[in-house]
């Protein structure tokens, strides 16, 4: 096989991969609100709170993508709650992560991974949350974060809500998040 | 500026959502839904209980499996599990056995979800995989389904050529790009070929100056390895020369201080026997020495030292009668100066009763009078007398043996004395010699 047949080939692979991931996006694309969640254990309860307040006053077909590590926990306790259907754990690899943050409404952050934040920030998902923990501090002014008391889940759910309503503050959020992400790339390069 | 103004803005919008948050539980619990399905997507939803088969079967490889797992199983394949599909379809197995074997697996059992057509076609997938028996089944399905796959080559060759001429057109711009970056590498190539010629000539050069350089300070450095050897050669030659010419200084030198010494030695001994012939022949010699030694007598009691400087043995033979100790010291030419400080210097301090000089102005010839005053004020004791005689014998005979003299007066001695602390007084002798008895203790 020459070199132009391998590259032909391997060209064809991605096409491929890079189809499987478009199919994904196309099934969680919907005219429903779609969250992705990225939280760490402690996060959990508030989260599908949030959620909870979602489905029960904002959207009841809404859907959501727990991106991190221990999202089992996540959709154990959404099936213990009886909105297990609503809940998907993400397991798969980078173009499946990606594929979920492209078709979510917003990254919801209660804890979770610094990785998953900026992954939704370098693609242009507006990220909300609990302003607390390492996750929120590389998000920064690029998100909108609450603090985690009584009124966290039910300000989570309309900002949410506000986002998909607002395409100016998609906009802001978006913006804030690439110079945010170019800020932290320049800063970790000029101390290496 | 632009800055504030969106700070003011997300500031705004966390007041509004804020109070959204506020009256979010007073709006009314809406209905249970199950989740959105994505309009236009692929036909495939976790919710759906019945497929055609065709629906499963058309996605290619990787959407194949995962719209297996999602349809059947109502759920995502893991990694491994997509992983084994794969593998399944990579070594010739069919899509609806892949199928079949979700759909009646275990799991795909508690789903029960119905795929129209699945059952026969898994059956004879399965069949083929009996021995014998499915190589039989294998041929029969093959030959009736010949024009299907015929039609299905011809269908497939349409779609690759299709394929083919689609994807030549996405790829031909991007052939077209590599086309002219590879020209646009060719010239960079081409520049970076010259600027390294340029690179080597120029190096060449300097390499080829280098060398002459290099060649240029060898000659040199030859050139001064042969001067220096040649001065070496001279030097070494000079050194040689020198060394025969101070070794011939040498030999004239110690013939010259050999025949000094010679003469020397005759001019000692011609004084010597000159100063004992006057000596013998002065009749008044005796007296002279009497009315000195007498002067002396206070300070030399017996057990007492006296030195006398001169070549005086009848004098010393008196002090020694006498029970004192005299030391004669020779009387000195001008080469004995080191030997008569040498001696002078060996007499411990205070330990004298008397010094005597019976011909002072022969002593001036080897020390100067202010130094041997004060060598005699160091040797003396308190109450010790000083002696100083101007005897003619030994100053005649000095002056025969062609010794220079000096003339010096008593008087003027006794001034040089008693500006050193001594009292003098003379101690003539009759003949009319004169001398001096200097003492340091009042009288």
């Amino acid at each position: 096989m020459d070199a132009s047949a391998s590259s032909l080939a391997a060209a064809s692979g991605r096409l491929r991969t890079q189809e499987a991931d478009d199919a994904l996006l196309r099934r969680w694309q919907t005219r429903s609100t779609v969250w992705a969640a990225s939280c760490d254990d402690a996060g959990v309860p508030l989260l599908l709170d949030a959620f909870d307040a979602c489905l029960a006053h904002v959207d009841a077909a809404a859907r959501l993508l727990v991106l991190d590590h221990g999202g089992e926990a996540v959709v154990a306790e959404a099936q213990r709650r009886g909105v297990g259907a609503h809940v998907e754990y993400v397991r798969d690899g980078a173009g499946a992560r990606k594929a979920a943050l492209l078709a979510a409404d917003a990254l919801v952050a209660c804890g979770g991974t610094v990785g998953t934040v900026l992954d939704a920030l370098a693609v242009g998902t507006p990220v909300t949350g609990i302003d607390a923990g390492a996750a929120a501090h590389v998000a920064g002014v690029a998100a909108l974060l609450w603090r985690m008391d009584d009124s966290a889940a039910g300000l989570i759910a309309c900002t949410i809500e506000r986002l998909r309503a607002d395409a100016s503050l998609r906009s802001l959020l978006r913006a804030r998040g690439h110079a945010r992400v170019s800020s932290l790339g320049a800063s970790s390069r000029s101390s290496a | 500026m632009n800055s504030d103004r969106n700070d003011e803005q997300l500031e705004q919008v966390r007041g509004e959502i804020r109070a959204a948050a506020a009256t979010l539980r007073d709006r009314p619990r809406l209905p249970s839904s199950a989740p959105a399905q994505a309009s236009g997507a692929d036909g495939i939803e976790p919710a759906r209980r019945r497929y055609r088969i065709a629906e499963l079967t058309d996605p290619p490889y990787h959407a194949f499996v995962e719209h297996a797992f999602r349809a059947l199983l109502k759920r995502a394949p893991t990694a491994a599990e997509a992983s084994a599909q794969l593998d399944l379809l990579g070594r010739g197995a069919s899509k609806a056995e892949v199928l079949g074997n979700l759909r009646w697996s275990a799991e795909g059992r508690r789903q029960h979800v119905g795929v129209a057509g699945l059952l026969p076609r898994y059956i004879v997938a399965k069949l083929g995989r009996v021995p014998l028996l499915g190589y039989l089944v294998e041929w029969g399905t093959s030959l009736a389904a010949l024009p299907m796959l015929a039609r299905q080559l011809r269908a497939a060759d349409a779609a690759i050529s299709a394929g083919d001429a689609a994807l030549a057109a996405r790829l031909q711009p991007r052939i077209d790009e590599l086309r002219e970056l590879v020209h646009g590498l060719g010239l960079a190539r081409d520049e970076l070929i010259r600027s390294v010629d340029t690179l080597d000539e120029r190096l060449r050069a300097h390499a080829a100056a280098a060398e002459a350089v290099l060649g240029d300070l060898a000659r040199r450095q030859h050139d001064l390895e042969g001067a220096r050897k040649d001065e070496l050669e001279f030097v070494r030659r000079r050194v040689y020369v020198m060394n025969r010419w101070f070794e011939a200084l040498q030999g004239a030198l110690a013939e010259v201080e050999s025949a000094a010494d010679r003469r020397d030695a005759g001019a000692r001994e011609f004084e010597a026997r000159t100063r004992d012939a006057i000596a013998s022949a002065d009749a008044s010699r005796v007296a002279r020495l009497e009315r000195w030694s007498d002067a002396l007598d206070p300070a030399c009691v017996a057990g007492a030292r006296i030195v006398t400087i001169g070549d005086d043995a009848d004098w010393n033979e008196r002090w020694v009668s006498k029970g004192v100790a005299a030391t004669p010291l020779a009387t000195p030419r001008a080469a004995d100066a080191a030997a008569l400080r040498d001696a002078l210097a060996r007499i411990e301090d205070g330990a004298l009763a008397a010094l005597a000089v019976l011909a002072f102005p022969a002593l001036l010839r080897a020390m100067p009078a202010d130094e041997f005053v004060a060598a005699a004020s160091r040797v003396l004791r308190a109450d010790g007398f000083l002696l100083i005689g101007f005897a003619a014998e030994p100053v005649l005979a000095a002056t025969l043996a062609g010794d220079a003299v000096p003339a010096v007066q008593p008087a003027a001695l006794a001034t040089v004395l008693a500006a050193a602390g001594y009292s003098t007084r003379r101690v003539d002798a009759a003949d009319g010699t004169p001398a001096l008895l200097a003492s340091k203790a009042a009288r």
